[in-house]
């Protein structure tokens, strides 16, 4: 009778444990603090603010770095707001003699634009081992003896840490690590063609490759950088060449963020850098938030930064956010910890959502159904989020997914009449709505051109439709008819699908690095939607390496492709139709090679442009160009979802800027009573089983007994 | 025995050499660029020459093989790229969590397989013995990547009584032991069956009723022991499997081992990552295959190794 024994002991024991509920994979001493938990499903390969540019990775670096700007976080649209500098700059701009000019002089009069950019003074550096000083002054830790090297292991491990204030010099010594042949920026390339300088930096830091060893220190102090000049300990210039206003953007990127030099030549020994111990894997910065625990293979622990510089709740928002501004001029950050572990598959991540242990959710297309209700006035939430109070904010991403052409291409590129109307009518032809229906759930928005919602010159409405694609009924666009596809691709010489003079089917082909299952599906999907109008569409699927070396030889067809704004600009997304950015030759980011002199000349034009009527009568004439000529045939702006629980607030969907954890709260009170209410665990199973044990067991106990008992001795 | 031993051991040296050589040829001939992977597609060419060099991936294949080769004899399998951190380190710091998960799913595993194997070849053409079969047709047939959600379904979100996913104690350990546990016995029901129904007609067991033994002596000291070597070794297989194939257990879960470090070594092309998981598995594998023919002499005393 050992055995029911044993288990009602075990049912007891574990009856007692229901006070916390069993399924919480935290440790119960956590459930009243005030941590976020959340995941992450990649783990960042960087963390040094010059080096790191996936949206994986900025989620942490965000919170650390403080460029001097940031956007604000409830104004639409998006606007730049200082954060560590007093005010936003307005350019300066130059000659090529260095005069200064007024600021309508035309743009090829512009040589230089100087942006001087003042910071306020005592923001301090969150601690760290690399600012620690002995009595005498000198830096503790920056000559470590193999003897203290071997009690350490991780940046925890070193008993004492230092600040000190934020300096103009630091942003410099930023700006200057872009070009260090070492850490490999991938902005370096890119920003050595505007800041006066960093070329000439990065030639002469190359040059001296033999003092640039991994494990040496370069002190970026000795090395000038002419293009970036200290005025004094708050202030400091950059000069870029020519004008570019997307510039003040950029410096709202942690790429700008300032490092402090000491911090640099902590990281630099060699003991250290044999750890891993390096500035790529534990930031330095002066935000809210500092990274206590990096274990990328399991979780991410950012704790309140207890040095950080006295920002505030936003006072002002859009009409719309008035129960956002309940903490309007509260200091920041609200929340004291947060908790990012490593999930690779959504369903745990899901699941825990559900429980309450996970703060926020996205949605993955398994849990939509269960999530989401589509209805005539758009997504709802089901009654089994509501009942759980939870919010679903959603929000047009400034990202444009479009399936281009390959404009090199002979049968369907150029500039002929002929392929403009086999591209048109394949813009009609294939029907995005349905797409976005079938593998999105209806997240996004059918393109119109090539601006997302949110980025300045999208139009809304009638005055924003495709009139090639579109037409205009009871207040809303509606594709055109496949008779008409047809008839343009009748116009374009293959009546019926055949080329009229030999009659050979017209085939085309999709060139992908998709291969698996889900892939599938979309390609027989798309060979249905040219089948409407009589082509044939034969994939091509090769590796991915494969299919980028086509893309820079330009031997693709038709390819998908897709861009993320860096910045809110338009800009941004029409540098990826001008024909200096062609992928061929030129290795540029317009991958349909697309070249249009007339829509080149009015990029030149708006691309200095501040935003505005002008502004927005050039961008319209370049939309209907790319609208007429149709390199991008079609595509879709997807929309962000995103779950909330009740007790997760001051959230409002920013897709531009990542530096939103600050503004975040908790309610740890409500958590927990809410995690207790909904995981309560079911015992009636356990009786059950109980019981069945004791039917099986007692008989087969008796029974046993009596025969041993009968055994004749 | 020592003999024996000392030549296993040393037959360990010439096949993970061969297994590190192929893993470094194999692994160079994926698609894929780990400077791509590690840099980015806006990085400048000359960071790409430059970090290509620092990692000696312009070298010809072959001088890298002797570097590898090199370095691997003195007993280094060299610095991870995307860890920045020695691969053994990396590799250690994980293998405790896969060894934790396997011994659990190995106790899971024979605690439900031994007794229901005994039960249904004792029960052999009964109800019983079809129920227990049919439980072992079932798991057998259930992929992990099936019964894991479907653990976390019932236990998790039904009754509420486990974490979903996670490393946080013992409870958190339960369901993804469960879900290899029980693939595990699925097997290893069938085979204890069929191992004790072959022995179960034996004449030993005969005698030993007709002497009066009782039942559960005979089971346990005769039956039972002279059916453990099929057993052993497939529980040996298994077990060696399970410390280095959980990788879809270990990704469902959350469970930080040496399954889901390969798999991320993987897909970011981390060269000297892969090499030095794919070896450590297979020096797991050729210890615990040592071990179970070790353990065949100590369950039976007629196999002497010399």
């Amino acid at each position: 009778m050992k055995g029911p024994f044993l288990f009602s002991i075990l049912l007891a024991f574990l009856i007692g444990c229901t006070a916390s509920s069993l399924n919480n994979p935290y440790p119960q001493e956590e459930a009243p603090k005030n941590i976020l938990y959340t995941s992450f499903s990649e783990r960042p390969k960087h963390l040094d603010p010059a080096q790191s540019y996936s949206s994986n990775e900025i989620v942490f670096t965000a919170q650390i770095y403080e460029p001097p700007f940031q956007y604000h976080y409830l104004k639409r649209p998006y606007t730049l707001v200082p954060l560590t500098a007093t005010d936003i700059p307005t350019p300066t701009y130059l000659d090529a003699q260095g005069t200064p000019l007024p600021a309508s002089a035309p743009d090829s009069a512009i040589a230089f634009s100087l942006y001087e950019i003042k910071i306020t003074p005592s923001i301090f550096y969150q601690p760290h081992p690399a600012l620690a000083k002995t009595s005498e002054g000198a830096y503790r830790y920056h000559a470590l003896t193999n003897e203290e090297l071997k009690s350490i292991d991780a940046l925890s491990d070193f008993k004492e840490t230092g600040s000190r204030e934020l300096t103009a010099d630091d942003y410099l010594y930023g700006i200057k690590r872009l070009a260090h042949p070492n850490i490999h920026s991938p902005i370096y390339g890119f920003m050595s063609e505007y800041i006066v300088g960093l070329k000439t930096l990065g030639t002469r830091l190359q040059e001296e490759g033999s003092k640039l060893q991994e494990e040496a220190f370069l002190d970026l102090r000795n090395i000038p950088l002419s293009g970036v000049e200290v005025v004094d300990r708050y202030t400091y210039w950059i000069k870029i060449h020519g004008k570019y206003p997307p510039f003040l953007y950029w410096l709202a990127m942690p790429f700008f963020a300032p490092i402090p030099w000491e911090a640099d030549q902590f990281y630099s020994q060699k003991g250290l850098i044999e750890k891993n111990i390096t500035l790529d894997w534990y930031p330095i910065g002066t935000g809210p938030y500092m990274l206590t625990i990096n274990d990328p293979n399991r979780k991410m622990i950012l704790v309140k930064n207890p040095n950080f510089h006295g920002e505030t709740y936003p006072t002002t928002g859009e009409p719309e956010d008035q129960s956002l501004l309940a903490d309007a001029g509260q200091p920041l950050p609200f929340i004291d910890k947060a908790i990012y572990s490593l999930e690779k598959e959504d369903i745990p991540i899901w699941n825990k959502f559900l429980q309450g242990y996970y703060d926020a959710s996205g949605i993955t297309s398994d849990s939509f159904d269960q999530a989401i209700r589509m209805g005539a006035e758009g997504p709802d939430l089901t009654d089994e989020m509501k009942a759980k109070e939870i919010r679903l904010l959603t929000s047009a991403s400034p990202t444009t997914y479009y399936m281009g052409v390959n404009m090199l291409d002979a049968v369907i590129g150029g500039t002929s009449a002929s392929a403009r109307y086999l591209r048109q009518a394949i813009a009609i032809a294939v029907d995005q709505e349905e797409s976005i229906a079938i593998f999105n759930n209806g997240r996004g928005i059918a393109m119109q051109g090539p601006l997302p919602p949110g980025i300045f010159g999208y139009r809304e409405g009638e005055a924003g439709i495709n009139p090639i694609v579109y037409d205009w009924v009871n207040g809303r666009p509606k594709r055109k008819s496949v008779a008409e596809a047809k008839v343009l691709v009748a116009k374009a010489g293959y009546p019926n699908g055949r080329e009229a003079a030999s009659g050979k089917p017209l085939i085309l082909y999709f060139d992908t690095a998709g291969s698996g299952p889900d892939d599938k599906a979309g390609f027989d999907w798309l060979r249905k939607q040219f089948a409407k109008i009589d082509i044939q569409l034969v994939i091509r699927a090769t590796d991915y390496n494969r299919f980028q070396d086509k893309m820079l030889k330009g031997t693709a067809q038709l390819f998908q492709w897709g861009w993320h704004a860096d910045y809110p600009d338009p800009e941004n997304f029409f540098f990826l139709l001008y024909g200096a950015n062609a992928k061929v030759g030129k290795n540029g980011e317009n991958a349909t090679n697309y070249s249009s002199p007339e829509f080149d000349q009015l990029f030149d034009q708006m691309r200095n442009m501040e935003n505005g009527p002008n502004r927005q009568a050039i961008i319209d004439q370049m939309v209907e160009i790319v609208r007429q000529d149709a390199p991008w045939v079609s595509g879709f702006h997807p929309m962000s979802f995103g779950l909330y629980h009740a007790w997760y607030t001051n959230i409002k969907r920013n897709d531009m800027s990542y530096n939103t954890l600050k503004y975040m709260r908790l309610d740890p009170a409500l958590r927990a009573q809410k995690r207790h209410q909904w995981n309560q665990p079911v015992w009636w199973p356990v009786g059950i089983i109980a019981a069945a044990l004791m039917a099986f067991m007692v008989p087969a106990v008796i029974t046993y007994r009596k025969k041993e008992k009968s055994r004749p001795c | 025995m020592a003999r024996y031993l000392l030549l296993r051991l040393l037959w360990v040296m010439p096949v993970a050499l061969g297994v590190a050589s192929g893993v470094f040829f194999f692994i160079h001939l994926l698609p894929g660029d780990p400077i791509d992977l590690m840099l980015g597609e806006m990085a400048a060419d000359a960071n790409r020459v430059a970090l290509r060099e620092a990692l000696h991936l312009d070298e010809p294949i072959l001088k890298q093989y002797g570097r590898y080769m090199g370095l691997l004899i003195q007993g280094d399998l060299g610095q991870s790229f995307s860890m920045k951190q020695p691969v053994l380190t990396v590799i250690l710091a994980r293998y405790p969590a896969t060894l934790q998960l396997s011994l659990a799913a190995l106790v899971i595993a024979l605690f439900l397989a031994i007794p229901l194997g005994l039960l249904a070849a004792l029960r052999k053409g009964t109800g019983t013995d079809r129920g227990i079969l049919l439980f072992s047709l079932v798991g057998v047939a259930t992929p992990n990547f099936l019964l894991g959600p479907l653990l976390i379904l019932f236990f998790s979100l039904k009754m509420d009584w486990l974490p979903v996913s996670g490393k946080a104690g013992f409870s958190s350990l339960v369901l993804p032991a469960l879900t290899l546990g029980i693939g595990m016995s699925a097997i290893l029901v069938r085979m204890t069956r069929s191992s004790v129904l072959s022995v179960i007609r034996k004449e030993f067991i005969l005698t030993a009723q007709a002497k009066g033994i009782p039942t559960r002596w005979i089971i346990v000291r005769h039956l039972f022991r002279n059916a453990l070597m099929p057993i052993i070794t497939l529980v040996g297989l298994q077990f060696g499997a399970l410390l280095t194939g959980s990788i879809i257990t270990e990704t469902l879960f959350s469970w930080p081992g040496l399954g889901r470090l390969t798999i991320s070594a993987i897909l970011s092309r981390d060269y000297p990552l892969v090499q030095g998981c794919v070896l450590v598995i297979a020096l797991t594998y050729l210890m615990v295959s040592l071990l179970v023919d070790l353990m065949y002499a100590v369950v039976d005393p007629r196999v002497r190794y010399s």
